[in-house]
């Protein structure tokens, strides 16, 4: 990065960041801080219900995921226009009409002080968790491809983020996010223009997809009903709603963002702009990251996408065998390259026979460089027993930092603390939204002034910015902590889910019945995550549909009276609508 | 029982929200709500297509 990338970084994102303090200044009544000012267009809400979504490292991942297993992913988000769909038709009439600030104060309105303190429990528990990650996946990544301190790269996005969200609140969140997300959508159109210039200029655009589906980098629908394979059409649309229904039905990052509409027609449009747009994106991510799978059929590719790691250890001990493999990555890219040509031009010449066997000897050909890089991970791993077995992050990253022009390298980091501050700063707003709202006020001190939670919101923000940069700051192992926080959100998510569906169609199921249906759904969970192998998404179906059947059953069952005179203490059983 | 009856009064007897102006969608084509959902089952369903011809066509 030279001095115009370093501008272009720092103008975009802290000019964001300080117009949306200045345009939030003065907020001291709670429901503007925490709801806005409530008349925020569905335009709005759309572009900031996607950009609470859309972390940094959607946009550093998932092209990887693109290189490396083509267009399969997609699927995942199947489920999510009939998730909105259902969201916009029955929750968020709910949320309006009892004027709430966070979802789990619902809960204690329809159920009880418990039920609402164990939704917002979950939330905080896995969010406040994630929250960390939120910032240490991308400052990982960036920080090791750019040579900053990783340290101080956690410190200053996280700082910027937590500034304007205590600040603004709400509104800045909302204010900063639109801006972001313009970021984030011209810099992504960019790479990916840059990216087709880049090709071959003898390969039309159906030729890159023709190696790319030959490749199956295309296969991007799966009908079969393995249940163990991560990503099908199945599980995406009937797991993936579910666990788009809880992620933006019930989790407070996302409904705090379409409560802020200035009606319920504007929060509704805002939900389906997302029903619409949500597959297309993602779409356009993993296509981006296929078309650079094709882009390195011509390029030399590194043999491991991250340059430092690998650089680091090829001027050590190990320094002869990982140029032994270097050597033996790059003859085998030619010998690829060579029949890639070949196929190219046999397409060219309509000649079907011909096509196919110089496809079939360019894949077996592709099987040797796979092979070879499977082989640099090892030899990597054994030279450095702490270095990351997966470069596919780096991928996308070390295709900025050396062929996009200066300027656009940095509009492209600037993309990613983009992503990484808009969805940063709507954790911290929700995570001190509930903890005021269902902690606080619900349990500490009921009376005081609006200025009094406008504060203790401030205070509380704070709070869990600090809890962020602490769990990033000490957090190591980036790869199992990643999977933990995905973990934790699909084993939590479908419980959360029944929580709020049981309260919505379940009108005879009270609140005691509902709590303890809750935990041994989640006692379920547990159990079959440790004996099952299934795909994650499935969790969401299991701990939701158990739920409702525990909390009907105990209903039905136990006599409620007799429950509760042995239940909890009567500042958690009292229900109350602060 | 009883409290649990209370709530479940409470949350569906609060403040009316039922503006007019919510009903319709106020948008040129897509006038009701119904529209609007169809619309988007509709985008899916050709989402879907689109990836299963792009996948048969060039696998």
């Amino acid at each position: 990065m030279n001095l115009l990338d370093y501008l272009v970084l720092f103008s975009t994102m802290l000019g964001i960041a300080a117009y949306g303090i200045w345009r939030t200044r003065g907020r001291r009544d709670l429901h503007r801080y925490l709801k806005g000012d409530g008349n925020t267009r569905w335009f709005v809400i759309g572009l900031s219900v996607m950009a609470t979504q859309a972390s940094a490292i959607t946009f550093l991942s998932t092209p990887g995921q693109g290189y490396e297993s083509g267009l399969g992913f997609v699927q995942n988000y199947f489920g999510a226009p009939f998730a909105l769909i259902i969201i916009s038709i029955v929750f968020l009439p709910i949320y309006r009409r009892l004027n709430v600030y966070t979802a789990y104060e619902y809960l204690g309105k329809r159920f009880d002080g418990k039920t609402r303190l164990l939704g917002a429990g979950l939330f905080l528990l896995q969010r406040g968790l994630g929250a960390g990650i939120t910032i240490y996946a991308p400052a990982i990544v960036l920080s090791t491809v750019m040579g900053w301190r990783l340290d101080l790269t956690i410190v200053l996005s996280g700082l910027v983020a937590i500034a304007y969200t205590v600040w603004g609140g709400s509104a800045a969140v909302n204010v900063t996010q639109k801006y972001q997300i313009g970021v984030i959508f011209i810099g992504m159109i960019a790479a990916f223009v840059v990216l087709l210039m880049k090709l071959p200029t003898d390969l039309r655009f159906t030729d890159s997809l023709a190696l790319a589906g030959g490749f199956q980098k295309l296969n991007g629908v799966d009908y079969s009903l393995n249940v163990r394979s991560r990503y099908t059409f199945w599980s995406g649309l009937l797991g993936g709603m579910f666990l788009a229904l809880s992620y933006f039905g019930t989790d407070q990052s996302q409904v705090q963002r379409y409560l802020t509409g200035a009606s319920l027609r504007e929060s509704r449009l805002g939900l389906m702009f997302n029903a619409v747009l949500k597959i297309p994106m993602q779409f356009f991510i993993l296509l981006l990251g296929v078309l650079l799978f094709v882009f390195y059929q011509f390029q030399p590719p590194p043999v491991y996408f991250n340059d430092a790691a690998w650089n680091a250890e090829l001027h050590g001990k190990s320094g002869a065998s990982l140029r032994a493999i270097d050597q033996e990555f790059a003859a085998a890219h030619t010998a690829r390259k060579d029949l890639i040509e070949k196929w190219v031009d046999a397409r060219h010449s309509h000649n079907p026979t011909a096509e196919a066997h110089a496809r079939d000897e360019a894949i077996a050909a592709d099987a040797r460089v796979q092979s070879i890089r499977q082989q640099a991970r090892k030899a990597l791993h054994d030279a450095n027993p702490g270095a990351s077995a997966n470069d596919s992050d780096y991928m996308f990253i070390s295709f900025i930092i050396n062929f996009l022009p200066h300027g656009l390298i940095g509009l492209l980091v600037a993309v990613f603390f983009a992503a990484a501050l808009s969805s940063k700063a709507a954790e911290l707003n929700a995570l001190g939204a509930t903890t005021t709202i269902d902690i606080y006020r619900h349990l500490v001190n009921r009376q005081a002034s609006d200025a009094h939670f406008v504060a203790a919101s401030r205070l509380f923000t704070v709070f869990w910015g600090v809890v962020a940069l602490g769990v990033a700051l000490f957090a190591n192992l980036v790869e199992n902590l990643i999977q933990a926080t995905n973990i934790l959100g699909s084993i939590f998510y479908g419980v959360v889910l029944g929580l709020f569906l049981t309260a919505f169609f379940f009108k005879r199921v009270g609140g005691t019945a509902v709590f303890w249906g809750a935990l041994a759904a989640q006692l379920l969970v547990f159990v079959l995550y440790f004996t099952l192998n299934i795909s994650y998404l499935w969790y969401n179906v299991i701990g939701c549909a158990a739920l409702i059947a525990f909390a009907c059953a105990i209903q039905w069952v136990v006599k409620r009276s007799s429950i509760e005179r042995r239940g909890f203490p009567a500042i958690l059983e009292n229900p109350q609508s602060s | 029982m009883s409290s649990n009856r209370q709530n479940s009064s409470d949350a569906t007897s609060a403040q009316p929200d039922g503006d007019d102006r919510d009903r319709t969608t106020s948008l040129p084509l897509l006038r009701s709500w119904p529209a609007v959902y169809l619309f988007v089952t509709g985008a899916f369903v050709v989402w879907v297509f689109l990836l299963t011809v792009l996948q048969r066509m060039f696998s």
